[in-house]
């Protein structure tokens, strides 16, 4: 925590070699959580870009006895349900999916991809949840406190989640690693 | 469904840990018999394995360089800003201090032009005298002498130098009949100009032991 501090204020004074370290160590998680949420690598980059500008603008108003990592999820998770908001307005297609799957869209059998795939059909609100948790590795309560909701709708929503997606994955004819087939009802 | 499906639903939704691969064994039993149930197992393992693999398959990132460089810009601009409105802060506080210096001696002016002066106290004490009942209290404060010496008396009572057009519009030991007096002076009722008046009424209404003057 103290490294944190210690890092922020540096950054806060401009110190280069900082602020190269505060990318170096965030921008892979965040930029990680904007794709898989937004599923539009330039978008993802924009978010990503807009997340970090944010950060260092309110990087004082951060409580520096709280980790970084939470924070700037939560920064992150704005900034994508603002732009997924905006994007009702006008819809950008879905190009994440093709860009971790590949162009293979015939009942791929990689399961990283088909989950992705689930990901992209999933309700925003769920979709972040489940990245939170599952990707970020938040807990419940820190997964709760970022989306600014009660503990029990984080596992509500989790379970809703998990529950579309093993439906999309059985419904995707999708193998378990051991051979076993789902068949599709 | 029966209670032990709803029990597994309901176990299951609580299991978060996609790691899980193990089924207690209170459920194993009951999976053989339920094929809902063992379906919806199924479904568990095939979420976790895929969660487990799709969490090694984070995409590439973009280069950071021109992140860098913007935050750069954005922490030097901010630094700058900081400094800026510090040195504005400053000088904002300094003339603050210089205004509410300004206001207090400007306040201090003008309430001493207002204020009874010296002079003024000399002549009217109408602060103290302003009353029926003041004018009283004074009479009572004031030595015996004084007030034996009647009008002429009145300057050198504390608060009751009401000024010579005031001690003089009457003459010493002049019996007036209080109701004969232009009107009734009541204990509060201001009394202006009639501090003169007011004595006098005080001589007919308060008998005071003349003989013991001197």
């Amino acid at each position: 925590m103290d490294d944190e501090r210690e890092l922020a204020q540096r950054c806060l004074a401009g110190d280069a070699d900082a602020v190269r370290a505060f990318v170096d160590r965030f921008h892979a998680l965040i930029f990680s959580l904007c794709l898989r949420m937004l599923g539009h690598r330039h978008d993802a980059e924009d978010a990503t870009q807009d997340v970090f500008v944010r950060a260092f603008r309110h990087l004082d108003h951060w409580d520096a006895t709280r980790p970084l990592r939470p924070w700037l999820l939560t920064i992150a998770a704005n900034r994508c349900r603002t732009r997924l908001a905006k994007r009702t307005k006008t819809p950008v297609a879905m190009e994440h999916t093709q860009e971790i799957a590949g162009k293979n869209t015939e009942r791929s059998q990689d399961l990283a991809e088909e989950l992705q795939r689930g990901l992209a059909e999933l309700r925003d609100d769920y979709r972040l949840c489940f990245l939170l948790f599952y990707e970020q590795q938040l807990s419940v309560q820190e997964v709760a406190a970022t989306l600014d909701c009660p503990e029990g709708t984080v596992k509500t929503w989790l379970y809703r989640a998990r529950k579309f997606l093993a439906e999309f994955l059985r419904q995707r004819g999708v193998v378990t690693p051991d051979g076993y087939e789902l068949h599709t009802p | 469904m029966d209670m032990n499906c709803t029990r597994l639903e309901t176990w299951l939704a609580d299991q978060l840990d996609p790691q899980r691969d193990e089924l207690p064994s209170e459920w194993t039993q009951h999976i053989a018999e339920c094929g809902s149930c063992a379906q919806c197992w199924q479904d568990e393992r095939l979420l976790a394995a895929a969660v487990v693999a799709w969490r090694t398959k984070s995409p590439c990132p973009p280069a950071t360089d021109a992140l860098v460089t913007l935050l750069l810009q954005e922490a030097t601009a901010r630094a700058g800003a900081m400094n800026v409105p510090t040195k504005r802060r400053a000088r904002s506080r300094w003339w603050s201090l210089v205004a509410s210096a300004a206001v207090v001696m400007i306040g201090i002016s003008v309430a001493r032009s207002l204020s009874p002066g010296d002079d003024f106290v000399e002549s009217e004490q109408l602060a103290f005298t302003s009353t029926m009942g003041s004018l009283l209290h004074r009479l009572d404060e004031a030595r015996f002498d004084v007030l034996t010496a009647g009008p002429s008396g009145l300057p050198i009572i504390p608060g009751l130098s009401a000024g010579s057009t005031r001690s003089t519009d009457f003459t010493a030991g002049e019996i007036i009949d209080p109701a004969a007096s232009s009107g009734v002076l009541r204990y509060g009722q201001p009394l202006g100009d009639g501090v003169g008046h007011a004595f006098r009424f005080l001589q007919i209404a308060v008998p005071v032991p003349t003989t013991d003057a001197g």
